[in-house]
């Protein structure tokens, strides 16, 4: 049976990249009139990527605002930072995972 | 796959555009008691106008087209004896609100971190991707 862990690891760190960028985004323009917050689902990404293989269609969605701004400006800073923090260590444990599993096939190879 | 280093050019239009807003401030709270300008007149508040700037569908940065002139109306005291008082013995004095400038003020330095703050979390996140190398 195959082992599908690295493939896997590396469509989190796909998505967890691509979700960076749009909440990167989201704080650059945590000012400017009119703009709305944006996001995309980590777990649909996730599963789209796994059902299919080759280039990935994003879904990105503006995400429903709490308390919109007088300026049409939906950005909500500490939300944003919040989604930062667990996309960032979403990031960091598949980049761990994939290290581990490197290693392992690794030392497989290089066993006595 | 595009530009890696996009998310910190974005994070970086960020800072830039809320260290300029910062200048902006700083110029209203210090002529806030200007009476004379280059142009002529008492000196106006200055804002600036934020723009979204898209570098590709999921990377949208910020810049400032212009810093615009607030043109709400001029503080007027009465004060016969100053160089710039009109002939009813008024000053006008600009339509600066210092309150109002510290608010800004906080607010930008709320949004500069924040960048700051996402330019860390990639750095650390791209640091945690060479690691993968050294496996």
């Amino acid at each position: 049976m195959p082992d599908k862990t690295i493939g896997l690891l590396q469509h989190m760190l796909d998505v967890a990249a691509f979700r960076n960028r749009v909440l990167t985004s989201n704080i650059a323009n945590a000012d400017t009139p009119g703009y709305k917050a944006k996001d995309i689902s980590f777990q649909d990404e996730m599963n789209k990527a796994v059902s299919s293989d080759g280039q990935q269609e994003y879904h990105i969605y503006e995400t429903a605002t709490t308390m919109p701004n007088r300026d049409g400006n939906t950005v909500n800073v500490d939300i944003e930072m919040a989604k930062v923090a667990e996309n960032t260590l979403l990031y960091d444990t598949a980049a761990q995972l994939l290290t581990m599993k490197i290693r392992q096939k690794k030392s497989i190879l290089t066993a006595p | 796959m595009s530009d890696m280093f996009l998310p910190l050019k974005v994070s970086a239009t960020g800072l830039e555009a809320q260290k300029i807003r910062m200048n902006v401030i700083a110029s209203n709270i210090a002529n806030a008691n200007s009476t004379r300008t280059p142009e002529g007149g008492p000196y106006r508040r200055k804002d600036v106008l934020f723009e979204s700037y898209l570098y590709d569908e999921s990377s949208v940065g910020v810049n400032i087209p212009k810093i615009v002139e607030y043109q709400g109306a001029f503080k007027r005291v009465y004060e016969p004896g100053h160089p710039d008082a009109d002939k009813e013995g008024y000053v006008n004095y600009p339509n600066v609100d210092n309150i109002a400038e510290m608010v800004n003020l906080i607010s930008a330095t709320h949004a500069y971190e924040a960048n700051l703050t996402l330019i860390t979390a990639y750095k650390d996140m791209f640091t945690k991707t060479l690691a993968i190398l050294q496996a």
